[in-house]
């Protein structure tokens, strides 16, 4: 007995202190009970809903008239339900109700605990649309697409009312139509373009004072004396407007919600006001950005082709320049060399030994001349030829090479040339030739005074290229002076030792580095040298 | 059309130098009697075609050795006129340049030149190769008999 009453006690303390709405009917349907929370939430008295069936609360079951089976639908002891239930002032909202079954006094009662979740369907919708929206803004959707999607997200959330967003023209000061799906075609071109400023409807206001106008009743308000009759005629009666505000502040435009009837804003309102123009601004600022990026882009695009062009056109001229040196600077020379031959030829018999040394030193340094101008043309050409790329037979190359510079060497030059098995390669034919072709000539060259001249080519696999080297049994060099092998102009010996211009090894680097390879050399003074080069691996 | 006894060798070369080694170098080993020098592609071209104002007579040489650079008409342009002319495009060119650009190189032979030399600034190298060019073309060489 007393346990029975403890547990009844406690029975009314969770029934009557629920945050939740509790209605109990018979398996009738008709009330039995009802707590605090569910008569406020529906409106109706105790006394009220003690006398009305729970078929009179849920929208469209008014019809019904068949008793339910409430024991056969309630199979199972407990039961959701999702419905939307009327208030006694005719209003409907959405339900989740909880179903229980219980016994007492030998009869089945039913306990429904109501959840108004119309702020949960809410925000569901929020969800899905904002979600739906940010997609759009990810992809190329354009922003007026995206604004009306934005209108029409609020308006979801509201059913009875309709928005609009306004935007903001710096240059005139005025407001123009940036999404308005539901306001008539009229409405929206008679307000396109409005002033801004002080008692210009909600809109112009709201940015003139760039802070929220809620104007509850479109007919009574001095703001919109002037668009009253518009107003009624599109059928709205009342509008609030928010600034849209960019993230550093500047005026963007207006987010409004106008309804049918006279109307003040509740929290709700205000809150939805304020998120739709905080959304409404990501969106336009979203794509003023992409539009400033774009721009920016175009504007490199531009630039480089100005740029490129310039470039072509200096290339251009170099080319010109090159032409007219290999043309117009070795004619001279020619004519140099030519006529103090002519003077050896012709009057040697007049020239004594001392002037015809001066005349051969005349010819020699034409000559030389000659080479340099020849040599200078071709380093500066290798930066702008072509690289065409085809596999390159290695062995092939320097077999060639050798047997065509051997020809030319003086007679009396016994060389015994070693070439190994080389690993093939990938790189511009006529430039490795080239640089081959220097190697090679050099430790010829610079083994011309070598009794008995070795030259021995090999190749090797390391870190992911292959590296050819050329080792003499010549003149080598100091390795303090290494550094300076590579460098145009540069030379370790002088004309009377071994001749050159001091191009061909920077000549080799260059085509090498072209190739994202490197040359190294190795030597030591009087008794030989070996030059590298590394080409990567095919 | 009188054809006027023919040089053996026309020589278009604007750099006295130039051409005062080749003749040098040709007639040091008596390849030619004959060797007509004009200065710039115009003349040639008046020589060659009868035109101009001098009223050259028309002349057929056995052999054309044509500079590049030339004042006023070039040799690419030169060489073009005589191989687009019936009368004259049986008539070996040979151009003979200081720049070995491979643009004019290709451009030479594409108008359908007969030898393309670069000149070597070495005289003994240049003298040499005058003379294997005379020797080549002047006597080895076996032209089409004239038509007419």
């Amino acid at each position: 007995m007393r346990n029975c009453r403890r547990g009844q006690e406690q029975y009314i303390a969770y029934f009557e202190d629920n945050s939740d709405g509790i209605l109990v009917h018979d398996d009738q349907g008709n009330l039995t009970d009802a707590n605090i929370e569910a008569c406020r939430v529906l409106g109706y008295t105790k006394e009220e809903l003690l006398r009305m069936n729970i078929a009179e609360l849920e929208v469209g079951l008014e019809i019904i008239t068949t008793q339910t089976d409430w024991a056969g639908f309630l199979k199972e002891n407990s039961l959701i339900l999702q419905r939307d239930f009327r208030k006694k002032d005719g209003a409907t909202f959405p339900v989740e109700i909880h179903y229980r079954s219980f016994d007492k006094d030998g009869s089945a009662l039913y306990e429904c605990t109501i959840k108004d979740v119309t702020e949960r369907n809410l925000l569901r919708i929020r969800e899905r649309n904002r979600a739906h929206i940010l997609e759009q803004l990810a992809g190329d959707i354009d922003i007026f697409t995206i604004m009306r999607s934005i209108v029409q997200s609020i308006e979801e959330e509201d059913a009875t009312s309709i928005c609009t967003i306004l935007l903001y023209d710096k240059a005139t000061n005025t407001l123009g139509t940036g999404a308005a799906p539901n306001m008539p075609d009229f409405y929206n071109e008679a307000i396109d373009g409005i002033s801004v400023g002080d008692g210009i409807g909600s809109c112009g206001s709201a940015a003139f004072f760039k802070k929220l106008i809620c104007v509850d009743n479109i007919g009574t308000h001095p703001y919109w004396v002037d668009f009253k009759e518009l107003a009624f005629k599109a059928g709205v009666q009342s509008c609030w407007s928010q600034p849209i505000l960019s993230s550093t502040n500047e005026m963007v435009g207006t987010f409004a919600i106008y309804h049918r009837e006279p109307r003040t804003p509740n929290e709700t309102d205000l809150a939805r006001i304020a998120y739709g123009a905080r959304f409404a601004n990501l969106a336009i600022e979203n794509r003023r950005i992409r539009a400033e990026i774009l721009e920016h882009k175009n504007h490199l695009e531009q630039l480089v082709a100005e740029r490129t062009e310039a470039l072509i056109h200096a290339n251009e001229e170099l080319e010109a320049f090159s032409y007219s040196v290999s043309h117009d600077l070795r004619a001279p020379l020619r004519a140099i060399a030519g006529f103090s031959n002519i003077m050896l030829e012709d009057y040697s018999d007049k020239l004594d030994a001392d002037g015809q040394k001066t005349l051969n030193t005349i010819v020699h340094n034409a000559l030389r001349m000659g080479m340099l101008i020849d040599d200078i043309l071709s380093f500066s050409k290798l930066s702008r030829a072509e690289k065409i790329n085809t596999s390159l037979d290695m062995k092939s190359i320097f077999r060639n090479v050798f047997d065509e510079l051997i020809r030319q060497e003086p007679a009396g030059h016994k060389v015994v040339f070693e070439l190994g098995e080389l690993t093939p390669s990938i790189g511009d034919q006529a430039m490795i030739t080239q640089v081959v072709t220097n190697f090679i000539s050099n430790a010829l060259k610079y083994s011309r005074n070598t009794a008995e001249t070795k030259i021995i080519v090999t190749s090797t696999i390391a870190n992911g290229s292959t590296i050819y080297a050329v080792k003499d049994n010549g003149a080598g060099f100091d390795e303090k002076y290494r550094n300076k092998l590579f460098k145009i102009f540069s030379r370790l010996h002088n004309d009377k030792e071994f001749e050159g211009t001091g191009i061909g090894l920077s000549i080799v680097k260059k085509v090498i580095e072209r190739h994202g390879g490197a040359v190294t050399a190795e030597g030591v003074l009087g008794e030989g040298a070996t030059f590298s080069f590394s080409l990567p691996i095919v | 059309m009188t054809i006027k006894e023919y040089p053996e060798v026309l020589l278009v070369e604007d750099r006295e130098e130039d051409a005062t080694l080749t003749i040098r170098a040709l007639k040091k080993y008596n390849l030619i009697n004959d060797i007509k020098w004009l200065e710039d592609g115009q003349y040639a071209l008046d020589y060659l075609f009868g035109t101009g104002p001098e009223k050259v007579l028309q002349a057929i040489p056995k052999l054309i050795l044509l500079d590049l650079k030339l004042p006023r008409v070039n040799g690419l342009e030169v060489l073009e006129q005589i191989k687009a002319s019936e009368a004259l495009r049986s008539i070996p060119v040979i151009m003979m340049t200081s720049s070995k650009e491979d643009v004019d190189i290709q451009k030479a032979y594409q108008l359908g030149v007969n030898s393309y030399i670069v000149k070597p600034i070495d005289f003994m190298s240049f003298a040499d190769c005058v003379k294997q060019l005379g020797m080549y073309w002047l006597m080895l060489n076996q032209p089409p008999k004239p038509t007419q």
